[in-house]
């Protein structure tokens, strides 16, 4: 005997209670005007597909455009179309994989074939039980054995619907910002060196940047940096290392490179341990934290990039306090506030923790808290369970009006 | 007597003249440490100060006039100028007991005030005596709306009346520019370019017209919430109110479905007492400059001076780009 399982029907579904054949009902469905299949001929992503969500922030110097409010005649465009070429290797493997696992209805060629985020495919539906022509067909009258299909609840939650290089990235590159004081450190002197390229190059120092690989991380930090007694600043390098960093720097170079390599994972500074191992084996100039920072500009293009590659902010109240890369190191490596009472004893004054005569709790002890401390809570929960009542010390019961409302007696 | 009377004068004309110096000229009527001696031998000789002030104008110690506040894209949070504007604006001490009369005063001016009970005279029905006077052995009653019976009139209930308090507007504008900046002192004011949009991904849009609603919300929900995390601006970050110039259909139809992550709001809905509330504050440059124009009573006088209003406090003067 054979059981068919029925599909469930969708919430947001009209049934038709005519006897029409089920190609009919099908196309009364909007969504069956686009059915999801496979064609090997739609395989081929488009690249502008993934550019959008991939890089959001401006990439050309003449992208930068001031509000009306400012007297600006042009009106704020998002800088979503620049790298048409940033595609991400992976991605039509994932659509590929994607697809397949939906090619239920093949048949006309898909529209979203160049798309990475994945809609769900069109709606089929089972046949009407007097429809059905087997002749060993029995309806199903209980639910075991029939198999569960799921709604379309949580749908984007699946990474096979919503692909990793589809996610929301902003401007900071960094994954989790960064507070280790070495990596800190690192990516001050890295942004520091980058912005004087910029500078020496006579290009505009604000302009994002990119972040490039490891490759580009070593390139901009082997070059040198001298301070004057004033504190002003300048490169130690021959031209043709300036060169090459002005290149990683450079948006279209960086993009050709792309297009060619595939792109390569961002690397916005060393782990904790390699930064530290590489400032000891680099042998900065101890006067290079002196270098003065006074000069807006450059101060603004160093926090930029540094809020890029680490995802640490300079708060604006803070900004007249930073005048040289001390008092900047200073205020990006100081740890954050606790934000609780507990949490500052805990990590800060741990001596008071470990005095013999303070006992400390992370929260307040209650009355609960002591039974279960004496052993006291056993006794009292046997008793409690003999008399069928809440077991928790604590615990206050449900409400009766939760149910009357539900209808419960 | 006379004599007496004239040394009280020039006395209380001398401590008039010193009180009228300003601070830094007060230094000059100091007595000089040298020529100071200690009465008791106990104490511990004052110690020689050798340090010289210069009086010289330039030199005096003045709090900035301006602040820098960062301009950032949105939603990609990327810093995109620096500008200055007044610390009149942004940069206020902080007053709780302003902060608290202006939002008991919002409070007072939201309460509906449309509670209503019936008095006896109000209450439907006959006036008729219930029951007589004597005789039954039960207690005297008039009529049925009597307040002491079940179904009877309330005696001091509450009517509709206004609850509104006032407020000098000088106070609640200072009110308005005290809570701005202490959400700027704080880090908690986050500048936005004009033109702040939720930019939903073009293959989303394209997809709009096919999608269920299940489907478009459920997009939309998780964008905002990828775009708030990532910025550190949702809900593990305390939510954020966005304020903007006008209504902004993606952005707040999105964050209406994440009520967890954070508020939008336009100029229009926008009080002291939100400004207060959540974690931070992402506010549309335009819609700041409104608030603030709409809020300066105290700083621009209405006195016209030779046919020209005096100019309010300048803000928003772009220092780097």
């Amino acid at each position: 005997m054979r059981r068919i399982s029925r599909l469930r029907g969708p919430s947001g579904l009209r049934w038709s209670t005519s006897c029409r054949s089920i190609a009919s009902l099908s196309s009364q469905c909007s969504v069956a005007k686009a059915p999801v299949s496979i064609c090997s001929t739609t395989l081929t992503p488009s690249p502008v597909a993934a550019a959008s969500s991939s890089r959001m922030y401006s990439t050309k110097p003449d992208s930068s455009t001031l509000p009306q409010s400012l007297g600006g005649a042009k009106t704020h465009v998002p800088q979503l179309d620049i790298e048409a070429a940033n595609e991400d290797p992976h991605s039509a493997e994932t659509e590929i994989i994607a697809q397949e696992s939906w090619d239920m209805d093949a048949g006309e060629p898909n529209e979203y074939t160049s798309q990475t985020f994945q809609p769900p495919p069109p709606r089929s539906y089972a046949e009407r039980t007097d429809e059905i022509r087997d002749p060993s067909y029995v309806p199903a009258t209980t639910v075991e054995g029939l198999s569960t299909l799921g709604g379309l609840e949580g749908w984007w939650d699946r990474r096979e619907n919503w692909p990793r290089s589809s996610d929301f990235q902003g401007f900071i590159e960094a994954k989790r910002k960064i507070t280790h004081p070495d990596s800190l450190e690192v990516a001050t002197r890295r942004a520091l060196v980058e912005v004087l390229v910029r500078k020496a190059r006579g290009q505009h120092l604000t302009e994002g940047m990119p972040v490039g690989g490891k490759e580009e991380l070593l390139r901009a930090l082997a070059l040198d940096l001298k301070v004057k007694e004033n504190g002003e600043i300048s490169l130690v390098a021959d031209d043709s290392a300036i060169e090459l960093v002005a290149k990683d720097l450079d948006w279209e170079n960086v993009l050709a490179k792309e297009e060619l390599t595939g792109k390569v994972p961002a690397v916005p500074t060393l782990l904790p341990g390699e930064a530290q191992s590489f400032k000891e084996a680099a042998q900065w100039r101890a006067r290079w934290k002196s270098a003065s920072l006074s000069e807006p500009k450059l101060k603004f293009a160093v926090l930029k990039r540094i809020f890029q590659l680490t995802g640490q902010r300079v708060q604006d109240h803070q900004l007249p306090g930073i005048t040289d890369v001390l008092s900047l190191l200073r205020t990006i490596k100081a740890p954050p506030k606790p934000k609780t009472l507990s949490q500052e004893i805990m990590e800060r004054k741990q001596d008071l923790v470990q005095l013999p005569n303070v006992a400390f709790a992370p929260k307040r002890v209650t009355r609960g808290d002591k039974d279960i401390a004496l052993g006291r809570f056993k006794i009292i929960e046997k008793e409690l369970m003999t008399r069928d009542v809440n077991v928790h010390p604590l615990s206050v019961g449900k409400s009766r009006e939760q149910k009357w409302l539900k209808g419960q007696s | 007597m006379a004599g007496k009377g004239v040394r009280g004068l020039t006395e209380a004309l001398k401590s008039l003249n010193l009180s009228s110096q300003a601070c830094r000229e007060a230094a000059s009527y100091r007595i000089p440490s040298t020529t100071f001696t200690r009465s008791m031998a106990t104490e511990v000789p004052l110690p020689k100060l050798t340090t010289t002030l210069d009086h010289t104008v330039s030199n005096l110690w003045r709090p900035s006039q301006t602040v820098s506040v960062t301009i950032f894209d949105f939603p990609s949070y990327e810093p995109k100028r620096l500008e200055e504007w007044s610390s009149k604006h942004l940069h206020l001490p902080l007053r709780r007991d302003i902060l608290h009369l202006a939002v008991v005063y919002e409070g007072d001016n939201t309460r509906q005030g449309t509670a209503s009970s019936k008095t006896r005279f109000e209450v439907h029905g006959s006036h008729r005596k219930l029951r007589p006077q004597k005789g039954l052995g039960r207690a005297r009653v008039g009529t049925k709306q009597s307040p002491i019976l079940r179904g009877g009139g309330k005696v001091f209930g509450p009517k509709p009346r206004d609850f509104g308090t006032k407020l000098n507007k000088k106070v609640y504008d200072l009110a308005w520019r005290t809570a701005l900046s202490y959400r700027y002192r704080r880090g908690e004011l986050v500048v936005c370019d004009d033109g702040m949009e939720l930019d939903l991904p073009e293959e989303f849009k394209g997809m709009v017209g096919e999608l269920e609603d299940e489907l478009v919300d459920g997009f939309r929900a998780k964008w905002v919430k990828q775009v708030l995390d990532r910025n550190e601006w949702g809900r593990s970050s305390g939510r954020s109110t966005f304020i903007t110039g006008a209504r902004r259909n993606d952005l707040f139809d999105a964050l209406d479905l994440v009520p967890k992550y954070g508020r939008a709001l336009d100029v229009e809905n926008v009080d002291v007492k939100d400004l207060l509330e959540t974690g931070r504050l992402v506010v549309e440059r335009a819609a700041l400059k409104e608030l603030i124009a709409r809020h300066q009573s105290d700083l621009v006088s209405n006195i016209y001076v030779h046919g020209v209003k005096p100019p309010a406090p300048k803000s928003g003067i772009v220092v780097v780009e």
